[in-house]
């Protein structure tokens, strides 16, 4: 089968762009097959007129995708348990109709983003402040290292728990 | 960070209304939107994330509660609770409504 990669910009930030984007291909016949690192997997199939949505939850019991299912929303694939993707008739009932759950749906995912990223952040100012001290060569590369990896984990919570924010406070605005 | 629980407030969104007002019969959550959907003539219809966000916020706030059954998929049904602040909703929503009539009753015998 013949497969291509589509790339994502964040769904922090993107989410609704990149989801009619993924109905754009499927109306090429590029259907949705599951995540890659950062970006999407996309399988050839028949062209078909459909909408992708998606939402947070973390570990949802087997009512959740029956619930969906019988309201015209198929579960397409799901990343970390917690973010999944629906695929739906043009026609069907959008995921969520009011406000505050809507609010809701970003509210869960900017806390831990949030907490991710401030955790990073403390480690990050930790392991500066232990690079000023004298340390053997190789203790000073291991702290380094892991320094870099503390500042990439910062750069992947950090910008996405922006992105939320502001996404909230936009849907916040439009009362 | 400020989170704003409506069921603390005892103010119901107009969605929890009618999925309270559903479950004055057993029903899971496909009904749900179904009876929502009919009573209100496709005026007000709820989402699949809305509604579970909302059945898991009311068994919290024990305005309605799961019952055992056979079927597959779970079914809810309100509490004493949950028609209380039911009728206690109703009566926000009706002083509103006699404030609007007062008003612009009055502005056509002006």
């Amino acid at each position: 089968m013949k497969r291509k990669y589509m790339s994502s910009w964040g769904l922090a930030f993107a989410e609704d762009r990149e989801m009619k984007k993924l109905s754009e291909m499927a109306a090429r016949g590029w259907h949705l097959e599951k995540f890659a690192p950062l970006g999407y997997t996309l399988v050839k199939g028949e062209p078909m007129d459909v909408r992708y949505s998606l939402d947070y939850r973390k570990q949802p019991d087997e009512d959740y995708f029956e619930l969906f299912a019988a309201s015209g929303w198929e579960h397409v694939t799901s990343t970390g348990d917690e973010i999944h993707v629906f695929k739906g008739r043009p026609d069907a009932t959008p995921l969520y109709t009011d406000r505050q759950t809507t609010e809701e749906k970003y509210g869960q995912v900017e806390r831990t983003m949030g907490r991710g990223a401030l955790i990073c952040l403390l480690l990050s100012l930790g392991f500066v402040f232990m690079l000023q001290l004298d340390w053997p060569q190789t203790a000073e590369a291991i702290i380094l290292v892991l320094q870099t990896l503390v500042v990439i984990g910062l750069v992947f919570t950090g910008l996405p728990y922006l992105g939320y924010l502001v996404k909230r406070k936009r849907l916040e605005r439009n009362d | 960070m400020p989170r704003n629980d409506t069921i603390e407030l005892g103010e119901l969104t107009d969605s929890m209304l009618y999925i309270l007002l559903a479950l004055t019969e057993a029903r899971h959550g496909y009904l749900i939107m179904q009876f929502v959907e009919e009573l209100t003539n496709g005026r007000i219809k709820i989402g699949p994330a809305s509604m579970y966000t909302i059945i898991k916020k009311l068994v919290n706030a024990q305005l309605i509660e799961p019952i055992d059954g056979d079927g597959k998929q779970k079914r809810y049904v309100i509490t004493a609770q949950g028609r209380a602040l039911v009728a206690e909703d109703l009566k926000r929503r009706q002083a509103i409504v006699d404030d609007a009539r007062f008003i612009l009753d009055g502005e056509g015998q002006r």
